[in-house]
């Protein structure tokens, strides 16, 4: 690889040596072989982590798809790119050797061959220059959405997508994928993320904007998470619907033959009384259509030497994968579009994880935790990078806050009202003074006080809407309760519960890191502590992702002198914002 | 200690679809066309890699655009990941192409070579 541009110095490198892409791999290697130790007896993560490993090595040996991939990722992660255009060295040009000067007759046919290959490569290049949107919501000039589209589209092949919170992502995800479509019938598309509701989603929206050719082109693997579809035909799409239908279809054309293949090839194991679909069938359906949906781990499941590479690879939510998800997925595309945003939360580590982290060298440890995609993100030119920067969820209040905090005041907002009383966005706070939460140093993370105060103002805005609704017919509001402790968690769902609200309010209780990807109309944070280190919500990501849920409230509740005297920067913006009082 | 000879598909990947090619060959779908309406369970391109591995085993062959599959390819099937136990000591590694070679010719297969282009043994 390419190493004559590493006079710059890059970013947040272990001290005392050059610290290159490579290096990062090893450590990642380092670190899998660790945890692969870790968890010999649980046979079904080991399986994840070889093939985790086995994908890495593969990268590393640049046995992956597209070289390009390997180039662009080393250079860029130490070098940040220059105006003048950055000389990684894809056209080959050697200056070193000495050449010989060609007859004309020579380099005529050199031009011939020079043409010829660029014919056959140009019908491979997935650069694509768009026309028009084909989603009506992207008629709108003032956005910048479709310039993105277009640029992600243009790049050859990687492109980073940057999508803060209600920018309209996965519409953008599926606007590429039809845009792919329209300009090669044939392209092969997956879409990745590391976790099935993102890939879900993005199928599920795919499946209301796209006619009955898109559905038939399209494929979940195995099947989907999610329960409610928007669309009808997103269900069909299963990877074990689809099997069932190639066997009936086999059934009614050669009966006999059918039922012979049915006895004599492999089918899958039997669980809770049906057989399941062998991978062998999966790989066969995978080959036969266009657009995948599967989650970066399972992607082995589903290809073998013998299946045909990716045209394009989506990868959503790429900020909360881990470097193996995501290069697991480019691994198998030529151009490769990384869908997320790194100024939300990082990829969670189990406890295996953790231990395994503990056993490295802290920097190490602190790369390999936090991720690379934003430093990388930085680095990359202009041209393979952009940001959706118009958000539809929040209302303006709540979004400048966002947009201001944490992406430099690039956001700009859709919405400017709701259809019901309650847009504050502030908070609820109380004295702590002889109430201490924990009670002692690692005791439980539960504050009964918190707890009082939510429900009390879920029980006084349900009997507003209740007040309200009696004059004109109105729709339930969606209320999300987080809180960064899942003891907390577990007390307030518990409390939530016994709460009579559930005509007029859907509350949903979970942490921030599970309420990632979700929205909601009002926001609960009860921060819980009243004592001991604000740690867990000092990381601004995850304070951005517990506000940013909200469509048109946010509720804050914490003992504000507590919080005022851990004197972190984003905390302190917060606590710039006013105490609220329900009129 | 005896010898034990069991042969294995060289193309793992594979062994579903040329399975499904021989047999739906065998019941008359002999076609191109034929092949691919009656196997919708198979990717094209795995069908093709299928023949592609039959022909070049010489255990397929067309004639007149009508497919036809190798008698030997009905003991293929038989001999796959069964360990047969020979009555004989352990042979060398130098000795043994020559006792896999002697097995196939001795279960009857005609085509010897073809096989051994399909299937890959294991001598232990």
């Amino acid at each position: 690889m390419d190493h004559a541009n590493n006079h710059k110095l890059p970013q947040s490198m272990p001290e005392g040596r050059v610290f290159d892409f490579i290096d990062h791999l090893d450590d990642w290697l380092e670190y899998l072989t660790k945890v692969l130790e870790l968890s010999k007896d649980d046979r079904q993560s080991c399986v994840k982590y070889e093939r985790q490993i086995k994908y890495l090595i593969r990268f590393r040996q640049g046995a992956n798809s597209n070289i390009n991939h390997n180039r662009l990722l080393h250079h860029y992660y130490s070098n940040k790119s220059l105006q003048e255009g950055d000389n990684i060295g894809f056209n080959g040009i050697d200056d070193s050797r000495q050449r010989r000067q060609l007859s004309k007759e020579a380099e005529q046919k050199v031009k011939e061959i020079i043409a010829e290959a660029n014919q056959v490569m140009a019908l491979g290049d997935m650069a694509v220059k768009l026309g028009a949107p084909i989603q009506k919501g992207y008629n709108d000039r003032r956005d910048n959405a479709f310039e993105v589209i277009k640029s992600a589209m243009s790049a050859e092949d990687l492109y980073f997508l940057q999508g803060p919170p209600g920018t309209g992502k996965t519409t953008a995800i599926v606007e590429m994928i039809l845009q792919t479509l329209k300009a090669k019938p044939n392209a092969r598309i997956l879409v990745a993320s590391e976790t099935h509701v993102a890939v879900d989603n993005a199928l599920d929206r795919l499946c209301i904007i796209g006619d009955e050719s898109i559905h038939s082109k399209m494929m979940r693997y195995p099947r989907y998470a999610i329960t409610e579809y928007e669309s009808e035909h997103t269900a069909g799409t299963a990877a074990e619907i689809r099997a069932n239908e190639v066997w009936n279809q086999a059934l009614e054309f050669a009966p006999q033959l059918t039922n012979v293949l049915y006895n004599v090839l492999d089918q899958g194991e039997l669980e809770d009384g049906e057989v399941k679909v062998p991978r062998w069938q999966f790989k066969n359906l995978a080959d036969n259509h266009q657009i995948i949906g599967v989650t970066c781990n399972q992607i082995d499941h589903l290809l073998d030497e013998e299946s045909e590479d990716f045209d394009l690879v989506i990868v959503d939510e790429c900020s909360k994968a881990t470097l193996p998800e995501w290069i697991m997925a480019m691994s198998v595309g030529r151009k490769c579009i990384l869908v997320g945003d790194h100024k939300q939360l990082p990829p969670t580590f189990c406890e295996e994880e953790s231990d395994a982290l503990d056993t490295l060298a802290e920097a190490k440890a602190r790369l390999i935790k936090d991720g690379v995609i934003d430093k990388i993100f930085e680095h990359l030119p202009i041209t393979m990078k952009g940001q959706l920067s118009k958000q539809y969820r929040m209302l303006p209040h709540i979004g400048s806050f966002i947009s201001k905090n944490f992406y430099n005041g690039n956001l700009r907002h859709h919405r400017e009202e709701t259809d019901h009383d309650f847009t504050h966005f502030g908070w609820f706070t109380y004295d702590s003074r002889g109430y201490r939460v924990p009670i002692e140093h690692g005791g439980v993370l539960e504050n009964q006080r918190e707890i009082e105060i939510i429900t009390h103002s879920l029980v006084e805005m349900c009997s507003r809407r209740k007040l309200t609704g009696a004059k004109s017919k109105q729709r339930k509001l969606s209320v999300a309760v987080i809180t960064p402790y899942r003891a907390q968690c577990r007390a307030l769902r518990e409390a939530v519960n016994r709460l009579d609200i559930r005509e007029y309010l859907a509350v949903e209780v979970d942490t921030v890191d599970a309420f990632q990807g979700r929205q909601a109309d009002i926001v609960f944070f009860s921060f819980v502590r009243t004592t001991g280190p604000a740690t867990f919500y000092a990381d601004s990501r995850r304070m951005n992702v517990a506000i940013s849920r909200a469509r048109d409230a946010v509720y804050l509740i914490g003992d504000r002198k507590y919080i005022k005297s851990k004197n972190i920067n984003v905390l302190n913006m917060l606590l710039s914002l006013a105490v609220v009082e329900f009129e | 200690m005896k010898t034990e000879i069991t042969f294995h598909w060289r193309k793992r990947n594979l062994k579903e679809s040329i399975l499904a090619v021989c047999y739906a060959v065998r019941l008359g779908y002999t076609s191109r066309d034929q092949l691919l309406s009656a196997l919708p369970q198979f990717s094209k391109s795995r069908i093709l890699l299928s023949l592609d591995a039959l022909f070049s085993a010489n255990m397929a062959d067309v004639n007149m655009g009508v497919l036809s599959i190798n008698s030997d390819m009905a003991i293929v099937e038989e001999i796959i990941g069964k360990p047969i136990v020979l009555p004989i000591p352990i042979v060398e590694d130098e000795d043994k192409p020559k006792l896999i070679r002697s097995i196939t010719i001795n279960l009857g297969l005609n085509n010897p070579a073809g096989v051994e282009t399909l299937l890959k043994a294991k001598v232990n």
